[in-house]
């Protein structure tokens, strides 16, 4: 079957599950399912705090966001000060960052931003891995909302909290946590005004006048065939043969860095992701100004670092290099690549 | 709305503006239709007048070639010219000889006998990034959209980022 017509009916089918999981469920369950696809119909404005905490010190982020369904977005940075002002346009799989200080404009392309079947694939993994549970109603930015936990079927640990706005089911709020119930992340509106107003050309993605033209990155397309991500890669790829309890494969791709051939594959249980890098040009992470730590494992030396809640972990075996990134403790990311067995 | 002149596009077209300079025309020529045609014509123009040149390239008659050939030929070389090319060989063979060999001996990393050729890195950032990629799909996965460009703010050193052209 040629590639297209095959992604096409991946697609239809994808949709259709995502439709059965909501029309199978209900409760907590399908308001999440639901408030997973919201921002495809709601638009709004409003200021959003992301915080992120790392084993010793955190990040924080202020963002005015502008959405105006289904996939236009204006994200103007408020704070930090490095970044004030600067804004982020998204039109579908195209993000302009544009930085009045610099005067210039770079343009990246992530085609994650359309891939419908990972979007299923999210329901439904959610939905199998995650036990959602009803907890007492709160305000959040004015707006009532619904607070939902989500625990691991597997492990009963909770991993998030959602707060769901109760009319439009817009998530007003998220924390996830550690393993060991710390505070990993919140994403919070401080407020948010529902509205269809918003002009379209405040979405543009022309260049201001002045302004310079800078090419981004264009990031791995996973959503293709993994069979045929692999079959490209120039080499055999080797996959872990230890998983956390509900993840699984759910893409794949390879592309090229200064002429080193990588595969990406990419495993998530619904709420995390988990990417495993590999070349077979023994090319190892360059961590630049970064300060990585070392581990051993297996008569491994290996490196990692942490940034904010998620630890990249390198190593490398024979002429294979690896790099495995996830939200995922360090322990965890170990008992994964100890599992990944040339 | 001021408009650009014919000499302001040849300017742009031969690379021979200012960065800022460049990339105000560049901006006004994706807003302004009459300007985009001038540029068009004055691009047009410069094509045309390249492939002509080319074509007007023309070989020099075989006459006249035989006769510059039959010139080198004839010429003969003076008594020191001969000296030097019978010397030439005599002296350079061993002398490159030698100096390959101090070459091999002193610096073993040339030929990699000491295995420290340059081995190839990938950047972590590049690692940290497409991970965060996949995640601004998901209105449940941690990563905020957009942190990964936020992030690369600096992209002179980024390989992935690089000037359009």
């Amino acid at each position: 079957m040629p590639l297209l017509r095959r992604l096409a009916a991946a697609s239809a089918l994808a949709c259709v599950c995502l439709g059965a999981v909501a029309a199978t469920v209900d409760g907590p369950a399908a308001l999440v399912i639901d408030a997973i696809d919201a921002p495809h119909r709601v638009s709004y404005q409003g200021q959003e705090q992301i915080t992120r905490w790392g084993p010793t010190a955190a990040d924080s982020t202020i963002v005015r966001v502008e959405h105006k369904a289904p996939d236009l977005f204006r994200r103007t940075y408020l704070a930090p000060e490095s970044i004030y002002g600067d804004y982020v346009v998204t039109r579908g799989t195209l993000s302009d960052k544009v930085e009045p200080r610099a005067a210039r404009v770079i343009r990246t392309a992530n085609p994650a931003l359309e891939n419908t079947v990972a979007a299923a694939d999210n329901g439904t993994l959610v939905q199998q891995n995650y036990r959602p549970e009803l907890e007492p109603q709160s305000t959040v930015a004015g707006r009532r909302a619904t607070t939902i936990a989500l625990v691991n079927r597997f492990t009963g640990v909770r991993l998030m909290r959602l707060w769901i706005d109760s009319q439009t089911h817009i998530i007003l709020a998220k924390e996830t946590y550690h393993r060991d119930g710390s505070l990993a992340s919140r994403v919070r509106f401080d407020e948010i005004r529902y509205t269809n107003d918003l002009p379209d050309a405040h979405f543009s993605l022309a260049i201001p006048a002045g302004y310079r033209s800078v090419q981004g990155r264009r990031y791995n397309d996973t959503s293709g065939q993994i069979g045929k991500a692999i079959a490209h890669a120039g080499f055999r790829p080797i996959g872990p043969k230890y998983l956390p309890d509900g993840f699984s494969i759910v893409g794949a791709d390879t592309s090229s860095v200064k002429s080193i051939r990588s595969v990406h594959l990419l495993y998530s249980d619904g709420i995390r992701n988990l990417s495993l890098f590999e070349n077979d040009r023994a090319a190892a992470a360059d961590f630049g100004t970064l300060k990585p730590e070392t581990a051993s494992f297996e008569g491994h030396d290996a490196q990692y670092i942490k940034q904010g809640p998620t630890t990249l972990l390198a190593w490398h075996e024979h002429d294979l290099a690896f790099a495995l990134v996830g939200d995922l403790d360090l322990s965890e990311l170990i008992e994964i690549a100890k599992s990944v067995e040339p | 709305m001021t408009h650009y002149t014919n000499d302001d596009y040849i300017d742009y077209l031969h690379g021979e503006l200012a960065p800022a300079a460049d990339a105000r025309l560049h901006a006004h020529l994706l807003a302004c239709e009459p300007c985009r045609a001038g540029y068009e014509a004055e691009a047009r123009l410069g094509e045309w007048v390249r492939s002509a040149a080319q074509a007007d390239e023309r070989e020099l008659p075989s006459l006249v070639k035989a006769r510059v050939w039959e010139a080198v030929r004839n010429a003969r070389p003076s008594p020191a010219q001969r000296l030097r090319a019978f010397l030439r060989p005599v002296v350079t063979v061993p002398a490159g000889v030698a100096f390959a060999a101090l070459v091999f001996v002193a610096f073993p990393t040339l030929h990699g006998s000491s295995g420290s050729a340059p081995v190839p890195t990938v950047s972590a950032s590049y690692y940290l990034d497409e991970h965060a990629a996949e995640g601004q799909a998901n209105p449940l996965a941690d990563h905020p959209v957009s942190a990964s460009v936020v992030t690369t703010s600096d992209t002179s050193s980024d390989p992935a980022v690089a000037a359009a052209p």
